[in-house]
């Protein structure tokens, strides 16, 4: 199994304790996903997905945490170059739902990648896709504005 | 845990004090020749994504499958070497309401892209929610299908914006 699961991050081109899980996943050869310690994190599952926070929440253009982060991720360790099936997506959706209504959310984007991973910039090889919620700030007319995100492809 | 956000999209208040239905967002335009587009579009107060408003979009179709079309983008991003768009022809602008066949065409088009113009790996994002929080352009729910450029073997990011 353990040979199986060699090569399971992609890219490491971030820095802190994220940097860190990646070369350890890396060296062990044991995908961040599939470990007991991050199955441990889910809020809720469907049959062959499931939902987690994402430890290392994407930064906004202010430098702080979105939102929310949120990572849908597949139960199963395969193949994760090629685009989600509908059955993938219909169960991702309910995950979706779920967490929208958990947690107040009314908006957001979705992104996965695709394809090879030194193209896409995928840093686990693992089936995942991520749900970003960026944050509200007060804007000057009294209202509420956004706080970007750049999500980097490649 | 996540954090609970303080505010939500639905209580957003424009300056004037008014909910106000958006379709298309100038604000979220990058470049100004997109913005003055969208300017445009937004004095008709039509939706520039439904069929009977394609007009404003001044590429070609490059393939249908059933009610999505995939298209590029007017206003590709930086170091793109393809930005497509993957539209719906029925307005709908919630996430919730894609069904089991949308996905089902819409990952017909992603495979029909990746292998007619060879990409070997990209992004798909999909924004929704109130245009002027996510930084989407027009609130008619598309897929975004982004391919960054290779140059001499490393790949020149593609930064996708969202809020």
């Amino acid at each position: 199994m353990a040979d199986e699961k060699r090569d399971v991050v992609a890219n490491v081109h971030y820095g802190g304790d994220y940097r860190h899980e990646l070369e350890r996943a890396r060296e062990t050869g044991e995908c961040i996903f599939c470990a007991e310690r991050f199955r441990a994190l889910e809020l809720f599952r469907e049959r062959d997905w499931f939902l987690v926070p994402n430890q290392y929440p994407a930064k906004d253009r202010e430098d702080q945490p979105a939102a929310f982060h949120l990572l849908f991720v597949s139960r199963e360790h395969r193949d994760d170059t090629a685009p989600l099936a509908a059955r993938d997506w219909a169960q991702i959706e309910v995950l979706r739902s779920w967490a929208d209504s958990k947690f107040g959310i009314t908006g957001g984007c979705l992104f996965l990648r695709v394809g090879k991973a030194e193209v896409c910039g995928r840093t686990v090889r693992h089936p995942h896709v991520h749900y970003y919620v960026p944050r509200m700030v007060p804007d000057r007319s009294g209202g509420l504005r956004p706080v970007p995100i750049d999500i980097a492809v490649g | 845990m996540p954090r609970t956000p303080t505010h939500s999209f639905s209580r957003y208040m424009s300056a004037s004090g008014r909910n106000k239905k958006v379709v298309v967002n100038p604000a979220g335009a990058k470049g100004n020749r997109y913005r003055k587009v969208l300017e445009d579009i937004q004095r008709t107060g039509v939706c520039p994504f439904c069929p009977e408003n394609f007009k404003w979009h001044t590429h070609p179709i490059l393939k249908r499958n059933g009610h999505w079309l995939i298209t590029r983008n007017f206003n590709p991003y930086k170091n793109a070497e393809h930005h497509f768009l993957i539209v719906n022809d029925e307005h709908m602008e919630e996430f919730r309401e894609l069904g089991e066949r949308d996905w089902r065409e819409i990952t017909a088009l992603i495979r029909w892209a990746i292998a007619k113009f060879k990409i070997k790996g990209g992004g798909i994002a999909m924004r929704f929610g109130d245009p002027t929080h996510t930084g989407a352009t027009v609130s008619h729910l598309h897929a975004h299908l982004i391919v960054p450029t290779v140059k001499r073997g490393r790949t020149l990011p593609v930064w996708f914006p969202f809020g």
